[in-house]
Order: C-alpha cells, then sequence, then structure tokens
C-alpha cells in the first residue's frame, strides 16, 4: 500500500518538477542583433519590454512588421538544450528512500516569425528522453496570430494551440517546480481510467482574443478564449469552455504593481461521466519602487468539479519572490505553494540560485521540499515527504 | 486622426527642410509631444521610465543602463564636445540603437513615430529649451583619408602615442591598465571598455566617420575625451581608420597588414 503511494507520489513530483516548459527565444536575440536581457530578466522570465514584444505578436512594440520570415536573412529556429541532475529523497512513516538522476539531455526547438503584415506564428516541439532509451518529440504548442487588429497591440487574434495566459505563465518561470494549483487537474473517467483531463497549466486548443492596452493607467492586460479544454487532446465532446483574464497594472517610481483576476468555465462530456468545472482566481505582483531588483509576486486559486451530485473542491495559491542581485549575471527565486483538495493538503516550497556563465548559457540550482498530508484507502492519516536538489544546465542557441 | 496629420505634416516638414533644433529650440507642435508621449510610455517607459530618468524596471536587470535623458547629456553626437545632440542624431540613436546594449533598432517604428519621439524626449532636460545652448556646433565629417595599410599604420602610431592602449589595451581589446581599475559613467554606472577588435561590443562604429566623430566629439558623461584640440583632423582619420581596420579584422592589431607581416617572414 504504502509503495503504490510512493509511486504515486514520486511520479506526482516528478511530473510537476522536471517538466520541461521553459521558453527563452534566442532566435529574436539573433534577428533583433541584442541580447537576451533586453526582453528577459534572466531566461526564460520575461521583463516588461519583453512582455509588450511578445503581446505585440513577436516583434518591437510600437512596430508592425511585414517582411516574412523566407525573405529574412535568419533562419527562423533556435533551440535549447538542457541538461539535469537530480537528487530525491522521499519518507513515509519509517520508509526512507533516496535516489540520484543524471537524466539525459533534452531539448525544445522554436520557430516563430512574421509570415506577414499582422500576420505572425509561434510554435514550440519539446525533444525529452523516452524511458526504456531513445528520444520522443511533441509539438507542444503552435499557433498564427493576427496581430494588431487594433494598433499599439490593443487586440490580437490567435489560432491553434497555446499556453492561456496566465498571471505567472508556467513556460516562464525561473523554477522547475510546478506551480500546485496551475497543475491540479479536472477530469474525466471511464471504468476508472481517466478519459480526459484539464489544467490551467497545459496548453490548449482554440482561439484567443487578447491584447495589451498601454493607454488603460500605466497597462492593462487582458485575454478571452474559447478553447476545447482537453490539454491538446482529442476533444470528447466539442464544448467549447471560456477562459477570462484581466490585469492591470500601475506604476510606483516605475516599478510596476499588477494585479487581476482570472475565471475559467469548462465541461467535459467523457462515456461515462461528466464534468462541469470551473476556476477563479486573483493575483498581485508588485515590485520594489527603489531598486527594482526584489519581485514579490501572489496567486489564489479556487477551483469546482461537479460530477453527478458528487462535487470537488480545490483551494490553494502561491505566494513567491524574484531578487534579481547581479544584472545579467545572479538571480535568486523562492516559492511556497499550498493547495488543499478535499482531506488532502499539499505544501511545497521551492529556493534556487541561478548563473550566467553568458547570456545564453547558465547554471540553476534548485531545492524543493513537498509535504502532502492525505488519508489512506481505510481512511489511516498518511503523511509524505519529499526533498530534491537539482542542478541543471541550459544552454540557448 | 487630427493629430496623425499634423505628425504627417511636421514630419514631411523635417525631411524637406533637414531637422530643426541647430540654431534655436525646437517649438513642436502640442499633438506632436502628445504622439511622442504616448509611443514613449508604451515603447521606451519600460526601460528609460515614465520620466526619462534611465530608471525604468529592465534598467536593474540590464547592465548597460538606459540613458537618463533628464541631464541632457549624450554619448553618441554629431556636435562638439559639452553640446546638445542635434535632432538627427537622436533620431539616429533611436533608428539604429546601440550594439551590446538592450537598445534595438526602432528603425521598424514609422518616421512619425521616430519624430514625436525626438521631440518628446528633448522635453525631459531645459537643456533643449535653454537658447544659451544654441546654436550647436555641429562637427562635419569633411576630408575624409581613404582606408589603406599606410593610413592604419599611421593610425596604430598615434593610437600608441596618445596612450590609447592605457584603456583599451595594446592590442585594443579593452584591457589596458587603467581599464582593469574599472570605470564610472556621470551618473555612476560602471563602463566596460569595449573589445576593439569585435564588432559586436562596439556600440556604434559602422563606418569610418561614425569614428572620426567619436574622436572629434568626445563621449559626453563618459571618460572618453573629444581629441579634436590635440590631434589634427588628418591624424584622427588616420586613428578612425586603424579601429575601423581593428573592428572589422582588416588589420592586426600592431597595425600590420596581412602582407607586411607575410613579408617579414
Amino acid at each position: 500500500m504504502r509503495e503504490k503511494f510512493f509511486k504515486a507520489f514520486t511520479l506526482l513530483f516528478a511530473v510537476i518538477s522536471l517538466t520541461s516548459y521553459v521558453y527563452s527565444i534566442p532566435l529574436f536575440a539573433r534577428k533583433y542583433n541584442r541580447s537576451c536581457f533586453t526582453c528577459h530578466t534572466t531566461p526564460p522570465m520575461l521583463n516588461e519590454f519583453g512582455r509588450r514584444f511578445q503581446s505585440n505578436g513577436y516583434q518591437l512594440p510600437g512596430t508592425v512588421e511585414s517582411t516574412p520570415i523566407w525573405m529574412s536573412n535568419q533562419l527562423p529556429f533556435a533551440a535549447m538544450l538542457h541538461s539535469t541532475f537530480t537528487w530525491t529523497k522521499e519518507e513515509m512513516g519509517t520508509e526512507k528512500k533516496s535516489t540520484f538522476t543524471f537524466a539525459r539531455t533534452g531539448a525544445d526547438i522554436f520557430t516563430a516569425g512574421t509570415l506577414g503584415k499582422h500576420l505572425s506564428y509561434f510554435a514550440a516541439v519539446v525533444v525529452d528522453p523516452a524511458e526504456g532509451g531513445g528520444y520522443e518529440a511533441a509539438v507542444e504548442v503552435a499557433h498564427v496570430i493576427y496581430n494588431n487588429i487594433l494598433p499599439m497591440s490593443n487586440l490580437n487574434l490567435k489560432f491553434g494551440s497555446f499556453r492561456l495566459d496566465l498571471p505567472y505563465p508556467v513556460n516562464l518561470a525561473l523554477s522547475e517546480a510546478g506551480y500546485l494549483v496551475y497543475e491540479y487537474a479536472s477530469e474525466v473517467k471511464a471504468n476508472g481510467q481517466v478519459e480526459a483531463e484539464f489544467s490551467l497549466a497545459e496548453p490548449q486548443l482554440g482561439v484567443s482574443a487578447y491584447g495589451f492596452l498601454p493607454q488603460v493607467l500605466d497597462g492593462l492586460r487582458y485575454e478571452i478564449a474559447l478553447v476545447n479544454g482537453t490539454n491538446v487532446n482529442e476533444d470528447i465532446d466539442n464544448t467549447p469552455d471560456l477562459y477570462f483574464r484581466v490585469n492591470q497594472s500601475i506604476w510606483i517610481n516605475n516599478a510596476p504593481f499588477r494585479a487581476g483576476i482570472l475565471y475559467y468555465l469548462g465541461t467535459m462530456k467523457g462515456s461515462q461521466q461528466e464534468n462541469k468545472f470551473n476556476r477563479f482566481g486573483f493575483d498581485a505582483e508588485v515590485y520594489d519602487p527603489w531598486t527594482k531588483k526584489v519581485n514579490v509576486f501572489f496567486q489564489y486559486l479556487t477551483a469546482t468539479d461537479k460530477i453527478g451530485d458528487e462535487e470537488r473542491k480545490m483551494n490553494g495559491g502561491f505566494i513567491g519572490a524574484n531578487v534579481f542581485i547581479l544584472p545579467e549575471k545572479v538571480a535568486g527565486f523562492t516559492r511556497y505553494d499550498f493547495m488543499k483538495v478535499g482531506d488532502e493538503k499539499t505544501n511545497q516550497i521551492t529556493i534556487g540560485l541561478r548563473y550566467h556563465f553568458a547570456p545564453n548559457v547558465f547554471l540553476t540550482g534548485e531545492y524543493s521540499w513537498m509535504k502532502q498530508d492525505t488519508k489512506s484507502e481505510m481512511g489511516m492519516p498518511m503523511t509524505m515527504k519529499m526533498q530534491m536538489f537539482m542542478l541543471m544546465t541550459h544552454f540557448l542557441f | 486622426m487630427k493629430a496623425k496629420i499634423l505628425a504627417t505634416i511636421a514630419c514631411i516638414g523635417l525631411f524637406i527642410y533637414g531637422f530643426t533644433g541647430i540654431d534655436q529650440p525646437s517649438n513642436p507642435p502640442k499633438e506632436v509631444l502628445e504622439h511622442g508621449k504616448k509611443v514613449f510610455n508604451y515603447v521606451c517607459a519600460p526601460c528609460h521610465g515614465k520620466d526619462g530618468k534611465g530608471d525604468g524596471v529592465v534598467s536593474s536587470t540590464i547592465f548597460v543602463k538606459p540613458r537618463d535623458f533628464t541631464s541632457g547629456i549624450f554619448k553618441f553626437r554629431s556636435t562638439e564636445s559639452g553640446n546638445l545632440p542635434t535632432d538627427a542624431d537622436l533620431y539616429e540613436s533611436i533608428s539604429l540603437g546601440f550594439h551590446n546594449t538592450a537598445m534595438p533598432s526602432f528603425s521598424q517604428l514609422t518616421p512619425e513615430d521616430r519624430y514625436a519621439l525626438v521631440e518628446y524626449i528633448k522635453t525631459f532636460s531645459e537643456r533643449f529649451s535653454n537658447p544659451k545652448e544654441y546654436p550647436l556646433n555641429v562637427v562635419m565629417p569633411t576630408g575624409a583619408i581613404p582606408l589603406s595599410p599606410e593610413s592604419i599604420a599611421k593610425g596604430r602610431e598615434i593610437y600608441l602615442r596618445m596612450k590609447c592602449w592605457e584603456c583599451h589595451g595594446v592590442s585594443g581589446k579593452g584591457d589596458g591598465p587603467a581599464a582593469q581599475r574599472g570605470f564610472k559613467d556621470d551618473w555612476g554606472n560602471k563602463i566596460l571598455i569595449p573589445d576593439l577588435t569585435n564588432p559586436n561590443e562596439v556600440k556604434r562604429a559602422s563606418t569610418v566617420e561614425d569614428i572620426y566623430l567619436v574622436f572629434t566629439t568626445g563621449l559626453n558623461g563618459s571618460p572618453m575625451p573629444s581629441y579634436k584640440d590635440v590631434l589634427t583632423d588628418e591624424e584622427r582619420w588616420h586613428l578612425a581608420n586603424y579601429i575601423y581596420a581593428l573592428i572589422h579584422g582588416i588589420a592586426l592589431y600592431d597595425g600590420k597588414t596581412i602582407e607586411e607581416l607575410k613579408s617579414e617572414q
């Protein structure tokens, strides 16, 4: 029984810790002949300029480019190689287990750019070591953007597979540890097997209207999306889900204070179950207005799943901080995640340090601690603990 | 719409009659300034800050700090040391950006946007509206000496004689003894001495004229002085030819060409 829990817990932790979501796109550094730090505080986290660059269809803010990638003298491809060493220690009751792992090098391959006036695109392919040897590749996201329908990136449309514009995008976080509340999955089962699932952290298929309005105070971001809500898997019910997010910025001494809300309303119809689920959350983020080197962020999120008469609720969130210690050299980060689902409580703390050998080559050390209080099938309280230390090298070119 | 028409007219006028602001403070229409403010807050404020002090949120995470416009001190100009830049200088900086910094080329911004930005950026410093700052003494890069092995060798001799190597190093790699001690600019920010053998490290040196202007005007706000009064015009062109050759790998760091090196073997 305990071994079963160990396996499930290890799998959960591995999934949320080692999934390589990280995007950073050196192809734009090449295209514009500028360092990664023009758009990133440290890759992949975007700075304020980078956020506006992204909102503008991967073009410099205020510009609408028209030269398609095939007319450009730059190859619109980039890649990031990452290698990871992991030490893990698991504890449940008196049982303890330690593991050392050297993960084989994985890669993320990106392509993005301008297709024509007001048209741009973005696609990412993730290549990860497969179990039992070899590699497996998957197209993670691929979408076309009709940008600047209204000027200054006030209104854009994107079609295809994309990540929802979350307050703290999972692919742009400095920490490798997943956000617990974003990873929380709503699902339907058939004969005890998961038939389909949704989580905010995963890419979705659909259409999105989004934009940045610099005219509203110091900038308002919004997204309204209709998506299939099954994590880019085949839709099982063709019922579009709705995602809405708005976030307002106010600058205090040029340091942004941001606050926003998000709402997701979805329906998943399986062959045996129907799940009507939602997410509601609010977020706030602040930079210290003196040095602008400390960034503190917060998210609170609730979820409700209704399957027949059964209702399951989740609530939780995270609070974290990024510290930009030496520009273009050293950055630190930390986060505390908490989540409660029924009787199950999970807490996670991560802390890490990043050192840049070069703008596109960096070493990251990260320590994570996780504790889960739950009940066994017999109704007995159980506590599981896990610690993990990761050393990662990233090389972008 | 009205603002756009006015900005377009102002811009066309600008191209027909050349840039203003050399003889006296410019007096742009209010609509141009409003348009400039709108573009600045969207495009430039993340780095330069809404009030142009160079303290935007991005400034804390980049090594080469964004320009503080409130002091009215600009490094890259076509005007004599201590002078304000011309409108054309500011327009060029926006359009070309600067290598080895976070400042990209904004040549994709419309000319109307860039002109409005120039006018709006000038409002951050009182120097631009002070008639005593005018007329600006514009340096015309005339009398260029063609790039030749002889000119490069003379430039090398001047480089050593004027002790440029103390900062820039004997080989031009920015590793001179003075550079080891470190430099700060007038705003208190650390300065990296560029490796003159690496074209990606030099902020603005795509032509010999660009380099000649640096020697002639100096880089205001930095330890790089103007050599207008200590070197003749001809010497500055030789020196510019040598640095150009160094940056673009045409000459070896000691000023010799490959042919000369071969003949010595």
